[in-house]
C-alpha cells in the first residue's frame, strides 16, 4: 500500500498531504506497514501507537479538507525516542524500572511536534537513560540493528530513532543527545542528525541523564527535514528554564542563502583521536582513513560551493572531554536517577519488602541494568568530598577549558572567525556487535570529535558523506557556534546538494 | 600519576558503602563485576589529573553563557493544579483514601 511514500522526505510528504495527492489517513497506514516490517529485522521500536496515530490523521484529514490551518507538518508521520514524556502512551526509557509507565502529560518537543501537526506513531528503543553509545544497554531485547548490515549496531544512544528514520519507518525521529547520541547514530546509520546549542530546544518533559548536557534534536533523511523540524522544535519553554530568549530564524529559508563567503575551519587535532597513555602522556591514534577521505571531499564540495577552507584550526583542548565527560556526566546521572525507587518514581519491585528502603533497594535492583548501576556507583563515589574537588571541580575547570577554544575560533574578530568547523562525526564506521572488526579503543573513545561540543554547549550536525568501500555510511559533522544552527545546516545542505545521495534509506 | 593508584581507586569496604547510600542490592557476581568496572572507569578519570588548567580557568556549570537579556526570568511562586491529578496517582501501586501506601518506615537513619 503506498510503499513509494514512506522513503519521501517529512518535506515531500507534508506537501503531498497539504495538496491532497495523499490523505494523513493513507500516509499513516503505509508508514506503519512499512514499520512493522522493517522493525522485524531493526528492532527500532519499542511501541507503536497504532490507535492514537490514527486518532489524529483522521483529525488532520478533516481540517485540511475544511481549509483550517493544520501545521507546516501536517500528517507527517514521526517518532520519538522512548525517553520522551507521551500522554497515556508507554515510556520507558529503555529502562525496566519505567516499564509499564504512562506519562500524565507530553514532553515540550512532543507538544510542538504535534502543534507543527506531526503525527506521532511510534516510541524508538534506546540505551537505558540513553546512557551508552550501541543501543545495547536498553532492558528491550533485541536492540536496535544497523539497517546497512544486521550485524552491526546502529550507535546510540538514539538507537532505534536512526534505525527507523533510515529504513524508512517515519522522516523523523526525536532524539537526545548528551555526548554524541543523536550524531553518532545518524552517523552510523547514514542520516542526519542535529544537536542543537544547549537551551535552544526545551527539555521539559524528557527523562533526564546529564542535565548540563542533555539537548533534544531531530534525526531525518535530509537536511532540510532537520531544518524543518528544527522550526517546530526551537524556541523559549519557561518550563525549561535553560531555554534562552533568542530569535528562532526560519530554518528552512536560511538554507537557501549558500555557503558562498562562509569561512569553514578543519583542525588537525580533530582528525586523530588524542588518547592519554598510562605514563600520562598523550598518543595520536589515526581514525578511519576511509572517514578522513570524505572529510577531505566533503571540504572540497564547499569549496567548490564558494566557501572558504581554513585547515589549521587549533583545537587542542577537545582531547580532554572524554575524562571530564565521565566525571560530569556519572555524577548528574546518580543525581538524576536517586528519584527511581518504586515509590516516588517507578515500578515497584515484586518480592516482599521488609521496609521502605528494602523496597527501594529491591526496585533499584530490579529495575536497573548494569550500566545504569555503574553510572550511579561512579557518580557516588566521586561526588565524595575527597573526590569533588580533585575531579569535579577539576572537570567543570576542564569544561571551560574546552568552551575556550570554541570561543576562539568563533570569534568574529579573531584569527580565525569560523563560521562552521568541519569534523568527522565518528573515528570509525558502525561496528560489527561482536566488536571483532574494531579497535577496542576507537570504540571507548568513540565521542571525542562529539562531547567537546555537549561540554561546549554549541550545536552540531552529523550528515552523509558517503560510504566506505564496503558499504557502510559515514558521517561528517558541521560545528558552529550558540544559536548558529542557520549556518551548520547550511553548509550541511550544500554538501547534500552537491553529493545527492544523502537520502540514505534502505 | 601511578604513585598512589591504591588511595585513589575504590576498595571492597568503600564499594560496599557506596551500594548501601545508593539503595542498590547486589549478587556477589554483580558486585565483583561493577567494582572491576567502577575501577576500570577511574582509570580515565584520573587522566584529569593531568590537564594543565591556566590560572582565570573557572569552573563553570554549563559551557555557553547565559547573559541576563536572554535568560529565563524566576517566575512568581504560585500554585498552578494539576488539570487532571488521578491520572498520576493512579500510577502509584497502591492508593488508600488518596495516600500512596508505602511499607514500614524504619525509625533509624540509613548510613
Amino acid at each position: 500500500m503506498n510503499k513509494e511514500f514512506v522513503h519521501l522526505t517529512a518535506w515531500e510528504q507534508a506537501h503531498l498531504v497539504r495538496t491532497g495527492q495523499i490523505s494523513a489517513s493513507e500516509l499513516l497506514a503505509a508508514v506503519l506497514e512499512h514499520a512493522a516490517e522493517t522493525n522485524k529485522n531493526t528492532h527500532a521500536f519499542v511501541t507503536f501507537c497504532e490507535k492514537e496515530a490514527k486518532e489524529k490523521a483522521c483529525e488532520t484529514d478533516r481540517k485540511l479538507s475544511a481549509g483550517e490551518e493544520a501545521g507546516p507538518l501536517a500528517g507527517v508521520p514521526y517518532t520519538a525516542k522512548d525517553v520522551f514524556c507521551t500522554r497515556n502512551i508507554r515510556t520507558t526509557g529503555g529502562s525496566r524500572i519505567l516499564s509499564g509507565w504512562l506519562p500524565p502529560y507530553n514532553a515540550a518537543a512532543v507538544e510542538r511536534m504535534e502543534k507543527a501537526g506531526a503525527i506521532l506513531f511510534g516510541k524508538t528503543n534506546c540505551d537505558e537513560f540513553a546512557m551508552g553509545g550501541t543501543g545495547e544497554n536498553s532492558a528491550w531485547q533485541p536492540v536496535p540493528c544497523n539497517p546497512y548490515d544486521f550485524e552491526r549496531t546502529t550507535g546510540g544512544s538514539s538507537s532505534g530513532s536512526a534505525a527507523a528514520v533510515a529504513s524508512g519507518a517515519g522522516a523523523i525521529s526525536l532524539g537526545t543527545d548528551t555526548g554524541g547520541s543523536i550524531r553518532e547514530p545518524a552517523a552510523f546509520c547514514g542520516v542526519v542528525g542535529l544537536k542543537p546549542t544547549y537551551g535552544r530546544v526545551s527539555r521539559w518533559g524528557v527523562l533526564a541523564f546529564a542535565s548540563s548536557m542533555d539537548t533534544v534534536g531531530p534525526i531525518t533523511r535530509s537536511v532540510k527535514d532537520a531544518a524543518l523540524a528544527m522550526n517546530a522544535l526551537s524556541g523559549f519553554d519557561h518550563r525549561d528554564n535553560v531555554t534562552a530568549k533568542v530569535p528562532v530564524p526560519d530554518y528552512a529559508e536560511e538554507l537557501k542563502r549558500g555557503v558562498c563567503g562562509m569561512r569553514i575551519g578543519i583542525s588537525p587535532d580533530l582528525l586523530q583521536l588524542t588518547i592519554m597513555n598510562e605514563k600520562g602522556d598523550f598518543d595520536n591514534v589515526p581514525i578511519d582513513p576511509e572517514i578522513t577521505a570524505a572529510l577531505e571531499q566533503t571540504a572540497a564540495l564547499l569549496e567548490k560551493a564558494g566557501a572558504e577552507i581554513i585547515t589549521d584550526v587549533p583545537m587542542t583542548n577537545t582531547k580532554y572531554s572524554v575524562p571530564a565527560y565521565f566525571v560530569i556526566s556519572r555524577i548528574e546521572a546518580y543525581s538524576n536517577l536517586q528519584r527511581y525507587d518504586g515509590l516516588k518514581y517507578g515500578r515497584p519491585s515484586s518480592q516482599q519488602a521488609q521496609d521502605m528502603y528494602d523496597l527501594f533497594a529491591k526496585s533499584r535492583e530490579e529495575g536497573f541494568g548494569h550500566e545504569v548501576k555503574l553510572r550511579i556507583l561512579s557518580g557516588l563515589f566521586l561526588s565524595q568530598k575527597e573526590f569533588y574537588e580533585k575531579y569535579y571541580r577539576r572537570a567543570q575547570r576542564a569544561r571551560a577549558l574546552i568552551r575556550s577554544d570554541y570561543d576562539r575560533v568563533f570569534d568574529p574578530k579573531g584569527e580565525y572567525r569560523l563560521d562552521v568547523l568541519l569534523t568527522p562525526s565518528t573515528p570509525v564506521p558502525a561496528f560489527r556487535f561482536d566488536r571483532k572488526d574494531c579497535d577496542p579503543l576507537l570504540i571507548r573513545y568513540a565521542d571525542q570529535f562529539t562531547s567537546p561540543m555537549n561540554f561546549a554547549g554549541t550545536p552540531g550536525i552529523s550528515f552523509p558523506a558517503g560510504f566506505t568501500a564496503s558499504g557502510l555510511p559515514i558521517g561528517i559533522q558541521a560545528a558552529g557556534y550558540d544559536y548558529c544552527e542557520d549556518k551548520i545546516l547550511r553548509a550541511a545542505y550544500a554538501v547534500e546538494q552537491l553529493m545527492k545521495d544523502s537520502r540514505g534509506a534502505v | 600519576m601511578e604513585k598512589d593508584d591504591k588511595e585513589q581507586l575504590a576498595a571492597l569496604p568503600i564499594f560496599n558503602r557506596l551500594v548501601q547510600t545508593a539503595a542498590l542490592k547486589l549478587s556477589a557476581d554483580e558486585a565483583a563485576q561493577l567494582l572491576a568496572d567502577l575501577n576500570d572507569q577511574l582509570k580515565i578519570i584520573r587522566q584529569l589529573e593531568a590537564i594543565p588548567l591556566p590560572q582565570g580557568i573557572d569552573a563553570v556549570i554549563h559551557g555557553n553563557p547565559y547573559p541576563q537579556e536572554i535568560r529565563c526570568e524566576l517566575r512568581e511562586d504560585e500554585w498552578i493544579p494539576f488539570e487532571n491529578t488521578a491520572e498520576i496517582t493512579a500510577q502509584a501501586p497502591l492508593l488508600q483514601d488518596n495516600y500512596i501506601v508505602s511499607p514500614d518506615v524504619p525509625h533509624q537513619r540509613i548510613a
